[in-house]
């Protein structure tokens, strides 16, 4: 299961590492946005964001499936509290790069990087480094 | 470039463990070749985001489902 996790975080700079924001070509999504936020902006964030929930995916597979430790169950759980907020998020983030509304596009842009910051803190608190 | 083949580098490794453990690794080796090229080529049609979006939405789906309650 460690490895699983570890997997997960190593997905997870994908979008969350220091460095030059996903949105300039790098890997960090958690970097501050440039203005304006265009669609290949938004379609290379949402390609880094599907490898890491693939591997969530993953994850979960396993567990449901018993094949790991099922203190899964709990780290699952507590992941999803995330990923459910951030759903609605994305979908916003989405019509308003679609509709070029800036303003609120970087504001979801910035929830969604607290989000997966949190996400993390939390990923890493059930005790994968 | 560099910080391209970072992101190559660590999707590998993540497609890699989907592979090992049997997983369908198929929507993560898309979404980072589409995250490669997207680097390279002019921006995508809405078709190509409306697909990847599709794929995306799928997984956090299935992730956000709630766990399926152990059996008595």
């Amino acid at each position: 299961m460690k490895r699983i996790l570890t997997v997960i975080l190593l997905a997870l700079p994908l979008m969350a590492c220091a460095g030059e924001s996903i949105f300039k070509g790098g890997t960090s999504v958690l970097a501050t946005a440039p203005n304006p936020i265009t669609r290949t902006m938004l379609y290379n964030v949402e390609n880094g964001l599907t490898v890491a929930v693939a591997s969530l995916v993953g994850y979960k597979r396993l567990c449901v499936q018993k094949l790991i430790d099922q203190s899964c169950r709990g780290v699952i759980v507590k992941l999803q509290s995330y990923t459910i907020k951030a759903k609605p998020i994305l979908i916003s983030l989405r019509s308003f790069v679609r509709n070029n509304d800036q303003v609120n596009a970087i504001t979801a842009y910035a929830t969604i990087s607290q989000l997966l910051s949190d996400f993390r803190a939390a990923a890493a608190a059930n005790g994968v480094k | 470039m560099e910080s391209v083949l970072n992101v190559v580098s660590k999707g590998v490794s993540v497609i890699t463990t989907l592979l090992q453990t049997g997983e369908d690794a198929m929507p993560a080796v898309k979404a980072l070749a589409d995250l490669v090229s997207g680097h390279q080529t002019s921006d995508p049609t809405q078709e190509d985001l409306d697909k990847c979006e599709e794929a995306l939405d799928a997984l956090i789906d299935e992730f956000n489902l709630p766990l399926p309650t152990d059996d008595a």
